[in-house]
């Protein structure tokens, strides 16, 4: 056996399971860092359309002239604006069908907003579950390949006569390869993680106080 | 991540080239820990330039004369040498000589001291011998004076021995003698005391005799020629042990030995002496004979 330690050469002689534990590993890092930069970009696009949108809501226009601009814009409908878009449809719709009562027009509006809420709260925690999974389980799939590495090198251990360290100790470093793999997969995704699930958080408590002050504005209106 | 890739690729790319990077960094970073190959040492480079003609002469000529220059000085330098090292040789010459000169004095001095030395050596080597020769007298003498005190004290102690030894032959002869006398003397004595027990204890024998003869009843006619001998045992006072007589020699008639035993019964207590002299009659032979 070779004494050689450098990391290529122990991933290319470790037994076929590790090399299959490690391959997932790193194929779980790739994608676990790609959903990382995708959620960052999400989420900084998503907080900078509400600060925009807020902006544009409160700085005291036309409700129905912001609405038809938002109907305008036809990018991807991201975040407050599209709550706001559906919560008026729903309400000069109702209001053009010719109900009378506030309550009953505000409330429509409100559910219809909400459901709008709930879609794009869903659009954010897309793939955060994935990236709580890898970091989760992760460190587990490098602890197996270790075992199995360990297991393998001692096997081969037990058909000598004289044990030195020279001839386990390959074994086991390239074993606790898999291990060091999977911590490396996990810790970003477990930070990653915890960060934009706060973020999401965050974001869908401006949506929701932004739903309530919205149909508190709905309802001001209705009832004029 | 099939929708990722779809909706965002510029995220997959970004990790991708993530990984790439740090596997780059694992793979070669590794080496990073050898040290480099040392850098090649660069060729010599030659450094050209043009000359002209006149002035390439100037230079020869200047170079000539500086040629010339250089060999007087050459010259001048080995004369100077020369000189110099002509000096040098008669310096060495003179010194050479006169370290002969300091070499033969050495040497006239070291035979003188060694002659010294030697006279030295031989005066030592005479006085040792004659020391070692008084030595040997001295001890010659010390050995006669021991060996004569010796022989007299041996004498004188035989001397004594022998005075010693005739003191006592003296003494021990006149002990015997004394010896001698004290026991004639004490035999004389015995003798004496003897004859006076004896005479004693015949005394007594017939004072027994006669009690007991009183007490005696003779078995009467036909008698008279018989005679027995009786052993009587006696205790101090005179008392007969009981069954203490017995008939040694029996007259033939039993009649008249019973009457002899019977006598000696009646006569005890039998008058003995007291002390010594009784022990000549704890075992009495008596003869009787009827006398009358």
């Amino acid at each position: 056996m070779s004494t050689d330690l450098t990391i290529t050469h122990l991933i290319l002689n470790a037994s076929p399971v590790v090399q299959f534990v490690i391959a997932l590993l790193v194929f779980a890092s790739v994608s676990s860092w790609s959903m990382i930069f995708d959620r960052m970009r999400v989420l900084k696009r998503a907080v900078r359309a509400a600060d925009e949108f807020e902006g544009r809501f409160w700085s005291g226009g036309d409700l129905a002239e912001l609405y038809r601009q938002i109907e305008r814009e036809t990018d991807d409908e991201s975040g407050m604006a599209s709550i706001f878009r559906a919560g008026f449809r729903e309400f000069a719709r109702l209001r053009t069908k010719g109900h009378k009562d506030p309550m009953a027009m505000v409330q429509g509006a409100q559910r219809s907003m909400r459901v709008s809420l709930n879609r794009e709260v869903d659009r954010l925690e897309h793939h955060l579950s994935t990236l709580a999974t890898i970091g989760s389980t992760s460190p587990y799939v490098g602890l197996f390949g270790t075992v199995w590495g360990i297991m393998n090198s001692f096997t081969a251990l037990g058909n000598v006569k004289q044990a030195t360290l020279a001839l386990v100790a390959p074994g086991i470093a390239e074993a606790l390869i898999a291990t060091a793999i999977g911590l490396f997969a996990a810790i970003p995704a477990v930070v990653a993680y915890n960060r934009y699930s706060n973020d999401v958080e965050r974001l869908n408590n401006r949506y929701d106080d932004f739903v309530e002050e919205f149909a508190t504005i709905l309802q001001r209106q209705a009832v004029t | 991540m099939l929708s990722v890739i779809k909706r965002n690729p510029v995220s997959v790319v970004l990790a991708l080239l993530l990984h790439g990077l740090i596997l780059f960094f694992l793979i070669f970073g590794v080496d990073w820990s050898n040290p480099g190959k040392p850098a090649t040492p660069k060729a010599n480079v030659v450094q050209a330039h043009t000359v002209d003609a006149k002035q390439l002469n100037q230079t020869k000529e200047k170079e000539k004369a500086a040629e010339r220059e250089k060999q007087r000085l050459r010259e001048q330098e080995q004369k100077r040498k020369q000189a110099e090292q002509k000096k040098r040789k008669q310096q060495l010459e003179q010194k050479r000589v006169a370290k002969e000169k300091a070499e033969k004095k050495r040497q006239e001095a070291e035979v003188k001291r060694q002659a010294q030395l030697k006279k030295e050596r031989q005066a030592k080597e005479a006085k040792r011998k004659a020391e070692t020769k008084r030595k040997a007298e001295m001890e010659a003498k010390r050995k006669a004076e021991i060996e004569r005190k010796q022989k007299a004290e041996r004498e004188a102690k035989r001397k004594a021995e022998a005075k010693r030894k005739a003191a006592a032959e003296a003494k021990r002869k006149a002990e015997a003698e004394a010896a001698a006398r004290a026991e004639r003397e004490r035999a004389l004595q015995e003798q004496m005391a003897a004859e006076q027990n004896s005479r004693e204890i015949d005394r007594y024998v017939a004072v027994i005799k006669q009690q007991v003869e009183r007490s005696w009843l003779k078995p009467g006619q036909g008698s008279e020629d018989l005679s027995c001998v009786v052993q009587v045992r006696l205790i101090p006072g005179g008392d007969v042990v009981p069954g203490g007589v017995s008939i040694i020699r029996s007259s033939g008639n039993a009649a008249f030995d019973r009457s002899v035993e019977s006598a000696v019964y009646k006569a005890a207590p039998l008058p003995v002496p007291s002390g010594l002299l009784f022990e000549s009659f704890r075992t009495l032979k008596l003869n009787f004979k009827p006398s009358k």
